[in-house]
């Protein structure tokens, strides 16, 4: 499990990264969009080479149009009894629990040899906190999500989570270290303390919580197509 | 042979949209509006992407976000754009009365058009005194040695105000009546609406829905989604104060940050609508009424410009000389540019540009007088 922590800045980048590797790798991909639109996600993912809508057209990519549903739900149009994973924007108390069914259900019928594994991709979990769905809730849907992924489907699971400069928001905070606590790998990222910079546009740290001693830490510049990784104090704007 | 004035190469340009009042950005192929203040459109990168949503935290007295709200309004008008207006503790219908006055430039006078033309050995008509709008009819002589420029127009279009990015406007006047009933304005006033008990399926404040049901008809009617093949024009939608208790959420009335619940899915719900159609918008919400900073953070998330006002009448910044012609500082704390084509190279990293003072003397002619 693959836990994205961006602090302060935009870790938007790494999302696309990772859709578009797992895409480009052949792995059956299950998306949830819920803070961005399909649209951006395919415009950039088009930069880098990948079409994700050629990709969901053929059965690898299924997305979960987080926006979409959450406005059907609050304009009304969705009858209201009808069952959307969305629920919990009626009713606080659902929880997250038909998210869940909707996502099984979705990477279910993979146990076809087509791809090469499963991997789930979240864009943005604090969005359910923003949304103040209660901490336990989401605690129990990634509980629920990774043993799907993890255990049953031996796949993937990657997550973004997003904190803040500081500390205000501790159901965040708590959210955070719950995560970090089950997570294979951790990528941290993060803006420079001194400032915006046009060489370096942040600080990357790759930590294993099962291995203290492992950490990584680099900086990045983020290119048209790429992302530049190097050793801190080595961007060209000091070298 | 190739039609005298033109060549027959053509650049093959990506096919960019073409409405009045925006123009695309230089780092990516976004489409920009302007705020109204050009001076903000600089700081956020040219201007306000397209289908995205632009964050004003008050001052403490409400004042300059009404000015900046106004300002975005009126640039709406003069660019022909739609409009959506929604208050609650103030009608609507006088916050678009109250909207300054364009300042037009003159348009250039014919006599300008000297300009050095090699080969021209007609002779101009003789130059009238400027009117505004003039255009040369009669004149059709041949032209012996410059035929090339035959087709071209004589006099080149002055700059109308419709097709240029951002404007300067005027308190002391008030736009005129005729520019504002030209434009389709939507208005949303709750005290006008009866609320009818036992439509909202929500939990949530009733206020709310009904404001993003409006706006979601808005926009369909409008063909601003493109849905029915309409000329495409941008929607502008100007939400004044949300947030306060009057829109019957309790985000200022409790320590818990969940409490923010009700706007913070507002907002969810109506990026969703902002990304789908051609449409902007500016909210404004009172900040310094917010009890736990984790509310705002959340708030914020939700948005993709954030602009954070501070007055300075009556924080005693009034007596320290520096600050004397300045009416405010403003400082953006969010990333900018984060919104539908973003790519990887246009994302700043952290920016927290600190303080900046807006020169709202100099850009706001009458704007002391209010």
């Amino acid at each position: 499990m693959y836990l994205l922590v961006e602090k302060g800045t935009d870790g938007g980048f790494l999302t696309h990264h990772f859709i578009t590797s797992y895409i480009r790798g052949g792995y059956k991909v299950c998306f949830l969009a819920l803070t961005q639109s399909f649209g951006h996600y395919c415009s950039v993912a088009q930069k880098l080479g990948v079409s994700l809508q050629a990709a969901r057209d053929r059965g690898q990519l299924v997305v979960f149009e987080g926006l979409v549903e959450s406005l059907r739900i609050m304009v009304g149009t969705a009858s209201q009894h009808e069952a959307s994973p969305l629920y919990f924007l009626r009713n606080a108390q659902k929880g997250l629990m038909d998210l869940y069914l909707w996502v099984k259900g979705a990477m279910e019928p993979t146990n076809d040899a087509d791809w090469k594994g499963s991997v789930l991709i979240v864009d943005d979990l604090s969005c359910f906190s923003i949304l103040s769905v209660p901490l336990q809730a989401i605690l129990h849907f990634v509980h629920y999500l990774r043993i799907l992924l993890c255990v049953q489907l031996q796949g993937d699971l990657v997550m973004l989570v997003a904190t803040a400069d500081d500390c205000v928001d501790e159901e965040e905070e708590f959210l955070l270290k719950s995560l970090s606590h089950n997570s294979t790998v951790m990528v941290h990222v993060e803006g420079l303390s001194t400032g915006a910079c046009k060489e370096v546009h942040g600080q990357m740290t790759v930590a294993s919580p099962r291995k203290p001693s492992n950490v990584q830490v680099y900086q990045y510049k983020l290119l048209d197509k790429a992302i530049q990784l190097f050793p801190r104090g080595t961007s060209s704007a000091v070298l | 042979m190739a039609a005298p004035g033109r060549t027959s190469f053509q650049k093959s340009r990506i096919k960019i949209a073409q409405i009045p009042g925006t123009r695309p950005s230089l780092q990516n192929s976004q489409l920009l509006v302007s705020t109204g203040v050009p001076s903000l459109d600089y700081l956020l990168g040219g201007g306000l992407a397209v289908g995205t949503l632009l964050l004003i935290e008050e001052d403490a007295f409400g004042n300059y976000s009404r000015v900046l709200l106004k300002y975005f309004l009126a640039e709406g008008v003069v660019s022909h754009h739609g409009l959506f207006v929604a208050s609650v503790d103030l009608h609507p219908d006088e916050i678009c009365q109250s909207l300054p006055a364009v300042i037009l430039e003159e348009p250039l006078a014919q006599g300008d058009r000297n300009a050095p033309q090699f080969g021209r050995s007609c002779a101009q008509p003789q130059v009238e005194p400027p009117t505004p709008v003039q255009t040369l009819s009669t004149e059709k002589e041949e032209m012996r040695i410059a035929w090339r420029y035959q087709n071209l127009p004589k006099v080149q279009n002055a700059l109308r105000s419709d097709t240029r990015f951002g404007h300067n406007y005027d308190f002391s006047h008030t736009m005129e009546k005729e520019r504002l009933q030209a434009i389709p304005c939507c208005t949303f006033y709750p005290p006008d609406l009866s609320i009818s008990s036992g439509s909202s399926t929500l939990d949530t404040s009733a206020l709310y829905q009904p404001l993003l049901r409006a706006i979601h008809s808005c926009v369909l009617d409008g063909g601003y989604d493109g849905s029915q093949g309409q000329p495409k024009n941008v929607l502008r939608l100007g939400l004044l104060s949300l947030g306060t208790g009057l829109w019957g959420d309790g985000v200022v009335c409790s320590k818990d940050p969940s409490a923010t619940a009700p706007l913070t899915r507002f907002l969810l719900a109506l990026r969703a609508v902002l990304r789908s159609s051609l449409s902007v918008a500016l909210v404004t919400v009172p900040a310094h009424l917010f009890q736990s900073a984790a509310a705002l953070r959340r708030v914020r998330h939700l948005s993709d410009y954030v602009l954070t006002l501070q007055s300075f009448v009556g924080s005693g910044m009034d007596a320290n000389p520096l600050y004397h012609d300045y009416h405010e500082a403003t400082s953006t704390s969010r990333p900018l540019g984060r919104s539908e084509s973003t790519d990887e190279s246009s994302k700043l990293g952290p920016v927290n540009l600190g303080w900046i003072f807006l020169f709202f003397w100099t850009i706001a002619p009458g704007f002391l007088a209010m």
